[in-house]
């Protein structure tokens, strides 16, 4: 349970999970919408992954993640985004100067 | 369906058949070198018929989604279903023995405190099965959904079960009178069938991902 704790912390991560809300996305796909560096979303990917809250499909040499949320970490991503969690600190893997997603 | 879970299915089958026969035998005197046992309890009697029936219905059904290649089940599905099996079986044959026991023995129980266990049983069961089922994975093959549309309504569907299992689990607890839970069993009961109709729509063969 630490390992969701501490992906849902961070507001990019969040992000990351809303987007996937709508559709599974290509690795390129989500980057995009963050400006960020490639090495930061693959260490924001990797810790969703070690948590569990996605999962992802290897086609060729594209990634593609999907959502893979229970029903109690869907609930924690929205109390951790009603309360806004990790706006004021800087996420421990982001060493950009990253907008709010 | 795998081995193990076959094993379990039809051993519990067997086992509550033969508890039902055995039953039946003694009450009508076919067993004369036990003593003849008293009145028979009617509620106790229909249970001990109906369990093992109820479970091999639910054992069919379930090997049959096991055994769907249009579409093809995920492992994680898989697994989902067996463990909600091994569970289901595990709490009919409890129940069927119990009631057995009842009808054996003669012995009075506070049917109002088993029926309440068994609503509170039943409630944290749905709750905890939603919960784990919004992380099932898409099938794949013929049928199977685009992987966003499986998502999503999982992740419903998940929501839909923890809600009405924290909702039993409240309503067991807190109704005055265990009988007032019947609306409340069969509002779930529609609700189960509303979301395999779901599934199935979703997971037809031939239509678009």
């Amino acid at each position: 349970m630490n390992r969701v704790f501490k992906a849902l912390s961070d507001p990019t991560r969040r992000r990351i999970l809303q987007l996937l809300r709508e559709r599974p996305m290509t690795a390129g796909e989500l980057a995009a919408h963050f400006p960020v560096h490639k090495a930061t979303m693959s260490a924001h990917f990797s810790v969703l992954r070690d948590a569990d809250l996605i999962a992802a499909d290897k086609n060729g040499k594209s990634i593609t993640y999907r959502l893979r949320l229970s029903v109690v970490e869907d609930a924690l991503l929205a109390f951790a985004d009603s309360l806004g969690l990790g706006f004021s600190t800087p996420s421990p893997v982001d060493n950009s100067n990253e907008e709010e997603a | 369906m795998s081995r193990a879970f076959k094993h379990v299915a039809i051993a519990a089958i067997i086992e509550m058949t033969l508890v039902a026969l055995a039953v039946f035998a003694w009450r009508r005197g076919l067993l004369p070198w036990l003593p003849a046992g008293g009145p028979a309890n009617v509620r106790a009697e229909f249970i001990l018929i109906w369990a093992p029936a109820w479970f091999a219905v639910g054992a069919v059904f379930a090997g049959r989604r096991l055994a769907s290649d249009r579409p093809r089940i995920s492992d994680s599905h898989r697994r989902f279903l067996e463990g909600s099996m091994r569970v289901g079986a595990a709490f009919i044959v409890a129940i069927q023995g119990f009631f057995a026991y009842v009808d054996v023995s003669g012995a009075t129980f506070n049917r109002e405190l088993v029926v309440r266990g068994a609503a509170v049983f039943l409630g944290l069961w749905m709750t905890i099965h939603g919960n784990a089922a919004a992380k099932i994975d898409p099938p794949s093959g013929d049928g199977a959904p685009a992987a966003g549309i499986w998502t999503r309504a999982l992740l419903r569907f998940g929501w839909i079960m923890v809600a009405l299992g924290l909702g039993l689990v409240f309503f067991a607890l807190v109704l005055p009178d265990p009988r007032q839970l019947r609306p409340v069993m069969i509002a779930i009961l529609v609700v189960a069938v509303a979301l395999e109709f779901e599934y199935r729509r979703m997971t037809r063969p031939g239509r678009p991902a």
